[in-house]
């Protein structure tokens, strides 16, 4: 067509519309000729014109104004300052408000910030439901929860600051390229523990789904979005079942939502487990599996279709895999996951067992309902004969029991203290000891750079810390300020390895004066202010030891022998009749508990503490009313955390004070008991590799097995596998997995690894390693390190050096020998012992450790470290004599991360920690400046390891942030 | 470029423009389009949530902001309604477009609300589609194109568009009505 043909159509079809109708068809058949195809154009365009719709009615206002009030913000607020964050650029849109990447200009760190759009400013709901979600999100605390800065209110609107996130969401990772299925799991495995979190303090999702899980470029997962999380009300016990926006409002993308969701029914946290379902269906299938024409389509498909198996895409996926995303998607609550623990549970033991090939059992080991249950579903008319039922019936109600328990009984526990307000009041994340004055008014507490501790004063209601005592060799142990406030005592050494004694000051850091020699625990006073109550541990046994406030006066008031000792701390009654103190027996496992001891007889009572699994109490602190104590307990099954929990005096009821993932691991009580504040560790470690060749670029293997995975160990077998220390399960056991981190395995089960200095060497064939050796008689703990060997497969442990006072072992390359610090002579010295039999020689004489063999096995490297010296690196010959060289390394020196010697020996590798971020670094031999090797901008090595081939480092890495804490509202 | 800068440089834009330089239209629509949002937002931010959203108000509020509160120049309004029309239709379609990809699997998920805005007959799919019969329209037909710009996308009246086209109202009657259903059949295709 061209203008003509258009200008001529257009003429007639102007003159057409002007008769009437049954005047037009004789006139276009008069003025159209022979040209059919104008006659045809016309007449098409009348039958339009007839059946005319109202298309062009109306202009598209509701897309213009769905537009502008969304996309609007950013064009005005990239570059402005809100508070004190700059926005950089738009990074998303989401249900209610838009997330900006920004840079917080007081921290200097990228944050994402979530404004809530101005469209909805002056709708209450959603701003109530905004900080709800705030709220909620702020009061989780778990390494696959997305952090939450705070929450602000200013003239520019509503917003909340997190943690950026640099990475893809799973919805993008699930388009780009299929997962392989235990791929998938590993994502899963980490989504659960972020649900089983947020569940256990009773806060719902309820809008799970692939664009809302993150996937960091580590590897990490991190569930956000928690934008439709509801707090249930913890006094009722029940979930509260209504959206605050009314009963029916539908929320949440439909395609992950459960059936009674779908319904408008009353949701509980069952309903994240069909979401998270979907959502692994979808991971595993590369399709979600309500999917439809329509939103009706899909509700339909939602409460009513059974989705096709995942066997039948990919019959890869094992059968017991598919059971698993089957039972998460049963229609009925009832008959679904009734946690995310149990389903955790399963998934991880569905990875461990395709990793150590006993895949075969993994159905027996599955601890899942039954999932043949769908059928007795759907058909809703079908009959079940009584004996099919009845067993179904007590499995449901078993089920419901279970839930019950978890919630109900969870929820209930925590009932006393659930208006406790958690403020972080340091940011640099290195606190370790923590004391806080009776009157609330001061917090004391201990600051660890590079090992040196300063000792820093606040004021609780200002946010300004004063240092009354700079870094130095002193280490704090323990703190506590006088009954009136007036002093603070510490419990402490004058460096690593000295005993610890009481020493007292003024609350500005004057007059320091030690007490009492031969402290090793926090001390209590009297209620009268006249005594000192503390711990004093000796080679065989330790004693409750009742002592003068200034010192002096000291007796024995009761003494317990190895193994079954006390703990760290003692807690005087406030009527001063009972110490209360934990008990620890030292075993093949730890057992922990706790014992009044009554302080005129010296009768010891134990509280009935309703808590299972407890493997060690670390502190104890009686409340003000002395109907209670509240205490620093870690179980089997918490990893290594240190919750805050109350126990009723004498009933040994249990309350939780805190339930997250961080541990608490050290606190003081005000007076009144009121208030507390406590050193909050976080803590996750994982291992990276680098590329071959090329020690700058990384990759994260996400193997987790346990939180601490390489810490205390890491190192490559001549195959090009990795060993680690691990303390999955419970123990520190040495496992062993492929450089991709796939097949897992513990080579040890029954050893307590590095318990104080990490130590893993690898020489030969054979893996050599500290640790805490059982006496085969009595399946006990002997005191004392000492060193093992075994093969590269775990099998053949033997023992190689037996010293009490020894740490840090290297092997050398052929085997021949193994280095080590060793006390002794009394003072840290590098030994060498032939492993093929033979005594140990000393092979330094000044203060040293963290021996490295070079590769040809001829060299010794050691770190030297002389008091009020700067640390020193030093190289002697394998046959000793003296050193042949004698360089200083960077007073950031990560000591306890140890050396390497570089693969042609012209170097040696260490470990340099920069602020808050730590990489590997070189040293040349030749005395040139160090330079960095390795590439990270973010968190700190524990441990490395140069593989044989000397191309590709293994390094375990990860946040560890220890900040004082202010916790108050404590009712009991 | 503060706000001010922009208006001034819009107008002096809008006079080469009038002058027949082409080149001056291209320089004018994103700084048009960039204005139009900006009063868009204003706009929104006063109305209560649902309210019903009037193109040819924001229209009629960015020039008077441009013109500086007084409409100085009936020539340069009469063609600022004619870019903001396009600016308008550039807007919407960008925008129905990114929302259909959205809908194909772009990054970005919305949640899904049944929410009482929705109260348009077209969906962004005819939004569209109705951009490329227009792009198809205009290589016949420049002038019916621009009717529709107007008379569609930013809302404008008859007598208003017949000022910017310099032609009889009843000219552009014609044209819309034509316009229309050839649009319409070409939709139905």
């Amino acid at each position: 067509m061209d203008p003509e043909k258009l200008r001529q159509i257009e003429e007639r079809y102007h003159a057409a519309l002007e008769l009437p109708p049954d005047e037009r068809e004789a006139y276009i058949q008069e003025s159209c000729g022979d040209d059919e195809e104008l006659r045809r154009e016309i007449e098409t365009l009348l039958d339009v014109k007839i059946s005319s719709n109202n298309f062009f009615e109306t202009p598209p206002l509701s897309l213009a104004a769905e537009m502008f009030s969304q996309k609007e913000r950013h064009a005005n607020l990239v570059g402005k300052e809100i508070s004190h964050y700059k926005i950089i650029r738009l990074l998303g849109a989401g249900g209610m408000g838009e997330v900006y990447l920004a840079e917080d200009t007081k921290l200097h760190r990228q944050i994402a910030l979530k404004v809530l759009t101005s469209q909805f400013e002056s709708d209450n709901e959603r701003i109530k439901r905004f900080k709800k979600e705030a709220r909620a999100v702020s009061a989780l605390n778990h390494p696959n929860i997305i952090t939450i800065y705070s929450i602000e209110e200013t003239e520019a609107g509503s917003f909340i600051a997190t943690e950026y996130i640099e990475g893809q969401t799973l919805r993008e990772r699930i388009a780009e390229k299929p997962l392989l299925w235990q791929d998938a799991v590993k994502i899963a495995i980490q989504i659960t523990g972020a649900l089983k979190t947020s569940h256990s303090v009773g806060i719902i999702h309820r809008d799970i789904k692939p664009a809302n899980i993150m996937i960091r470029r580590d590897g990490i997962v991190k569930v956000l979005d928690f934008g439709l999380a509801k707090l249930t009300a913890p006094d009722s016990g029940e979930f509260e079942t209504r959206e605050l926006t009314g009963p029916n409002r539908l929320m949440g993308t439909i395609n992950y939502m459960s059936p009674e969701q779908a319904l408008g029914e009353p949701v509980d946290p069952r309903t994240d487990i069909f979401s998270f379902g979907v959502v692994l269906y979808e991971m595993l299938s590369g399709v979600a599996p309500f999917s439809g024409p329509s939103d009706a389509a899909i509700y339909n498909a939602t409460i009513n279709k059974i989705q096709p198996s995942l066997r039948e895409s990919n019959d890869t996926i094992p059968v017991e895999l598919d059971h698993i995303v089957k039972c998460a998607m049963e229609k009925d609550p009832e008959r679904r996951y009734q946690t995310f623990s149990e389903l955790r549970a399963d998934l991880k033991n569905i990875l461990r067992d395709s990793q150590t090939g006993s895949f075969d059992n993994a159905a027996t080991k599955i601890k899942m309902r039954p999932t043949k249950t769908t059928d007795l579903v759907v058909p809703k008319s079908r009959r079940y004969s009584a004996w099919l039922v009845a067993p179904l019936l007590i499995l449901v109600m078993l089920g419901v029991g279970l839930y019950w328990k978890y919630f109900y009984v969870q929820s209930s526990t925590v009932n006393h203290f659930q208006s406790i307000k958690l403020d972080v009041l340091t940011a640099h994340g290195l606190a370790t000891a923590v004391a806080i004055s009776p009157d609330g008014r001061y917090i004391a507490y201990a600051k660890d750079e590079d090992g040196k501790q300063s000792l820093w004063l606040r004021q609780t209601a200002s946010a300004g810390d004063t240092q009354i005592v700079p870094p130095d060799q002193t280490k704090y142990d323990y703190l506590r300020f006088s009954r009136d406030g007036n002093f603070i005592y510490f419990v402490g050494s004058e460096g690593v390895g000295q005993p610890s004694s009481l020493y007292q000051m003024t609350t500005l850091g004057r007059n320091q004066r030690q007490l009492i020699r031969g402290v090793d625990s926090q001390i209590s006073f009297s209620s009268d202010g006249t005594n000192i109550a503390f711990i004093r541990i000796s080679e065989a046994d330790n004693s409750i030891i009742i002592a003068g406030e200034q010192g002096g006066n000291e007796r024995i008031l009761v003494t317990r022998k190895y193994p079954k000792v006390y703990g760290d701390e003692v807690s005087w009654s406030p009527d001063g009749k009972l110490i209360a103190v934990p008990t620890l027996t030292r075993g093949a496992t730890y057992a922990g508990g706790m014992v009044v001891v009554n302080v005129a007889t010296g009768t010891e009572t134990p509280i009935p503490l309703k808590e299972e699994k407890l493997l060690r109490i670390s502190q104890i602190a009686w409340v003000t009313d002395g109907k209670g104590l509240i205490y620093t307990p870690y179980a089997a099954d918490m990893g290594q955390r240190y919750q805050i929990r109350y126990a009723a005096y004498p009933s040994g009821d249990v309350q939780n004070v805190t339930n997250d993932l961080s541990s608490y691991e050290d606190f003081s009580l005000t007076a009144d008991s009121q208030t507390m504040v406590a050193v909050q560790r976080e803590y996750s470690m994982g291992i990276w590799l680098t590329v071959a060749d090329d020690f700058s670029s990384t990759v994260s293997i996400n193997s987790k097995t346990a939180a601490d995975d390489g810490e205390r160990g890491i190192a490559w077998t001549k195959d090009g596998k990795i060993v680690f220390v691990s303390s999955e399960g419970g123990a520190q056991n040495i496992w062993r997995m492929d450089a991709d981190g796939s097949n897992p395995k513990p080579l040890t089960t029954d050893y307590k690894v590095g318990k104080l200095f990490p130590s893993l060497s690898i020489g030969g064939d054979s893996i050599t390693f500290m640790s805490r050796a059982i006496d085969p008689s009595t399946k006990e703990l002997i005191p004392g390190n000492t060193f093992f060997q075994m093969d590269s497969d775990g099998q053949n442990v033997h023992q190689v050096v037996e010293s009490s006072e020894c740490a840090f072992a290297a092997a050398s390359a052929n085997g021949d020998w193994v280095v080590y610090t060793s006390r002794a002579d009394g003072k840290f010295r590098i030994w060498k012992a032939p492993l093929k039999g033979g005594d140990a020689v000393r092979l330094t004489d000044v203060d040293s450790t963290s021996p490295a063999i070079s590769r040809d096995g001829k060299l010794v490297a050691y770190l030297i470290t002389e008091k009020g010296k700067p640390l020193k690196l030093g190289i002697i010959s394998i046959d000793g004599g003296v050193p042949l060289k004698t360089l200083e390394l960077p007073a950031t020196t990560n000591m306890r991360a140890g050396i390497t010697w570089n693969k042609t020996g012209n170097g040696i590798l260490f470990v340099n920690t920069l602020g808050t971020t730590s990489n590997v670094w070189t040293q040349p031999v030749d005395g040139a400046k160090p330079t960095p090797l390795t590439n990270f901008k973010e968190f700190q090595i524990a441990q490395f390891a140069l593989n044989p081939e000397g191309n590709r480092l293994a390094i375990a890495r990860g946040s560890r942030n220890r900040a004082v804490v202010l916790i108050r509202n404590l009712h009991q | 470029m503060t706000p001010d800068n922009n208006s001034h440089q819009i107008s002096l834009l809008l006079i080469d423009w009038s002058k027949g330089d082409e080149y001056a239209l291209e320089q004018l629509m994103p700084l048009v389009y960039h204005e139009l949002r900006l009063m868009a937002r204003r706009h929104m931010r006063r109305q209560p949530a649902g309210h019903t959203f009037q193109t040819t108000d924001l229209i009629h509020e960015t020039y008077l902001k441009i013109a500086g509160g007084e409409e100085r120049n009936w020539q340069s309004r009469t063609h600022f309604f004619g870019v903001a029309a396009k600016a308008m239709r550039h807007i919407l379609v960008d925008y129905a477009r990114s929302k259909n990809n959205q809908k194909r699997g772009g990054w970005q998920e919305r949640v899904t609300l049944k929410d009482n805005m929705r109260v348009t007959n077209q969906s962004t799919e005819e939004i569209v589609a109705l951009d490329d019969a227009l792009s198809r329209l205009a290589a016949l037909d420049d002038r019916k194109v621009r009717v529709v710009e107007m008379k569609f996308f930013a809302g404008l009246k008859v007598a208003e568009i017949a000022g910017v086209l310099k032609v009889s109202p009843e000219t552009v009657k014609r044209d819309w009505s034509f316009a229309q259903t050839w649009l319409l059949r070409e939709l139905k295709k």
